[in-house]
């Protein structure tokens, strides 16, 4: 943790602030007794000799005026000060907090979720060390992870490509918990959520489950097939190109000034028509047939309910 | 009264004044003796520098000013997180965000006091004028005069700035223009000038009302601008939103296809018709 320089290189220094800090660094990392707060300063190297208790404590008063919020060792701290809170904290502001919003909604928009993994894990470290409720809880609710149990989201971040067969509990909208069992496929994020997708063993049809609906992975294992999602092969003709954000799997066919030829594999139907209804007018779907009919035929009912 | 030792107490005040900014020796004494209420001489502030540098504590004179540089015990990021951040500048520099980007590369500056790595802040091009314009606006609430190209033609309008924001990697703007957000790509923009007028901001933006049906109204997740105003016996929700580019809304709610229907206001329910009739034109319908 620390890299002292020599004595010689430093002509004057104050040991008892060396101390200090050398006690504070030690308190950031973990919550200690004064036992292991003089056996950290001894392995600095900073003095041979052990201090007294007594020296240690009005260390940490020192601290405390200082402006750190330091525990009294207790049952709940396993007799240990722990260090609540200290005057080095990073403090965000809430224009930085939004620049944070911004970048991450502009680079998770249709990506890949590892990105926004990364992000989750960035907030949740800067929360951590903004001791700060507030500005913790905002940093936190930027991606929706935290809705997700954090023992199923690592489990199911470990099985990203094995192709296990999976069984889950799972809670569907209306709350009701029901088993699942399928061939993990792929985690995907779409509207900052993490969805995992697979194949449903007794149909063999494409399954996806929004994790955090997932409240416990039971049972991992090897199975005898391997996961081959439908796919729905789409292609459709899209005007203002410039102004849609083209999902990163898009081929562009053909492209002239301002319309284009995009080919795009879908692995559920639902995302596919909800995809090319959300570009509007500017979308003209050419193929499948399938979902051709069935975007028109939601078109038809959408034009009764606004009739 | 609790007993502490007043020499360590004085490294501990003049590291917490070097997190807030940096100081000239003399600036450094002066603050130190104000602090801790007691005159701080040149010998003494060195010595405390020193301590803090024997301890790893990287504090080194830049231009004059006495500046920290690393802590030893700060944040820690994982590689990911390292990479993340690499990610974020290559990502950034292609864009202008203008204000996004300064914050960012602000938050950056206080973590890097705060760690024993070094993360390279966001370099981008110099804004031009029309984003510094455009800024200003929005800092100071006056209009601007935006003129840009819409379908090949050159508009003129006089419009509230409200954000930079992306489309993808193309650098945007939103503006507030009778009561309606939208947004318009960078590079449609000719020109923009900040006018003296007074903005009224997003104040006059249209609140437009819609109602989620059957399992997207459990489903759906409140956007941060958004918030519910009714819930019904069948389950149903009434969402308000206030601040979604026309365009955009129009098209995220018709993607929700029959489980979603505007309530108001008329020219929205209106426009959403239109669009269905000219999506439903294209397929000779």
């Amino acid at each position: 943790m620390y890299t002292f320089q020599t004595k010689a290189e430093v002509t004057q220094i104050s040991l008892t602030g060396a101390r200090l800090i050398v006690i504070l660094g030690a308190l950031m990392v973990a919550p200690r007794d004064l036992q292991d707060l003089n056996n950290i300063i001894s392995e600095c190297g900073l003095v041979d000799k052990n201090y007294s208790n007594d020296t240690i404590r009005i260390a940490l008063s020192t601290l405390k005026a200082a402006g750190c919020n330091i525990t009294r060792p207790c049952k709940a701290t396993m007799y240990k000060y722990k260090l609540i809170s200290h005057p080095f904290a990073l403090s965000i502001t809430d224009e930085e907090i939004a620049s944070l919003k911004t970048l991450y909604a502009n680079m998770t928009r249709g990506s890949d979720y590892k990105i926004a993994v990364k992000f989750n894990e960035l907030f949740n470290v800067l929360a951590d060390y903004t001791f700060n409720d507030e500005t913790a809880g905002k940093l936190r609710s930027i991606t929706s992870f935290y809705r997700i149990s954090m023992d199923v989201y690592e489990r199911l971040l470990a099985e990203d490509g094995k192709n296990n067969v999976l069984t889950i509990i799972y809670a569907n909208p209306a709350k009701r918990l029901s088993e699942k069992k399928f061939i993990f496929g792929r985690i995907f994020l779409k509207s900052n959520k993490l969805y995992v997708e697979g194949c449903d063993l007794e149909n063999k049809r494409t399954v996806c489950y929004n994790m955090s609906r997932i409240r416990k992975v039971v049972k991992s294992e090897k199975g005898e097939y391997e996961y081959k999602p439908e796919i729905y092969q789409v292609r459709y003709k899209l005007k203002n190109i410039d102004y849609h954000t083209l999902l990163p799997e898009a081929n562009v066919e053909k492209k002239d000034k301002d319309e284009a030829i995009i080919n795009i594999e879908f692995t559920n139907k639902f995302f596919a028509i909800q995809h090319i209804l959300s570009l509007g007018a500017d979308c003209t779907i050419l193929e499948p047939a399938e979902i051709k009919n069935e975007v028109i035929s939601k078109l038809m009912e959408l034009r009764k309910l606004y009739a | 009264m609790l007993k502490v030792n007043v020499s360590s107490l004085r490294v501990l005040q003049m590291l917490q004044l070097l997190f807030e900014k940096d100081y000239t020796m003399n600036e450094l004494m002066a603050a130190l003796s104000e602090v801790s209420k007691e005159r701080c001489s040149n010998f003494l502030v060195s010595k405390y520098i020193n301590t803090c540098r024997f301890c790893g504590i990287d504090i080194q004179k830049i231009n004059g000013k006495y500046t920290l540089l690393k802590l030893p015990f700060g944040i820690e990021f994982s590689d990911d997180v390292l990479s993340l951040f690499d990610d974020i500048r290559k990502y950034s520099s292609e864009l202008r965000l203008g204000k996004n980007i300064r914050a960012y590369n602000s938050l950056l500056s206080k973590i890097n006091k705060r760690s024993d790595r070094y993360y390279s802040k966001i370099e981008t091009p110099e804004d031009d004028k029309n984003i510094q314009s455009f800024e200003f606006a929005i800092e100071n609430t006056l209009k601007i005069n935006l003129n840009y190209i819409e379908k090949g033609k050159s508009i003129l309008i006089l419009c509230d700035p409200l954000e930079l924001t992306s489309e993808g990697r193309k650098l945007a703007i939103i503006i507030n223009y009778n009561g309606e957000r939208k947004k318009i790509l960078y590079q449609d923009v000719i020109s923009i000038a900040a006018s003296n007028i007074k903005s009224s901001g997003s104040i006059l933006s249209t609140s437009v009302i819609f109602k989620l049906h059957n399992q997207l109204a459990r489903r759906y997740t409140i956007r941060p601008d958004e918030k519910v105003v009714g819930i019904e016996d069948d389950g149903s929700i009434t969402v308000l939103n206030k601040t979604e580019d026309k365009q955009s809304l129009l098209n995220r709610l018709l993607k929700y296809d029959t489980l979603c229907e505007i309530v108001s206001p008329k020219v929205y329910k209106k426009e959403m018709k239109q669009l269905i009739d000219d999506t439903l034109a294209n397929y000779g319908k």
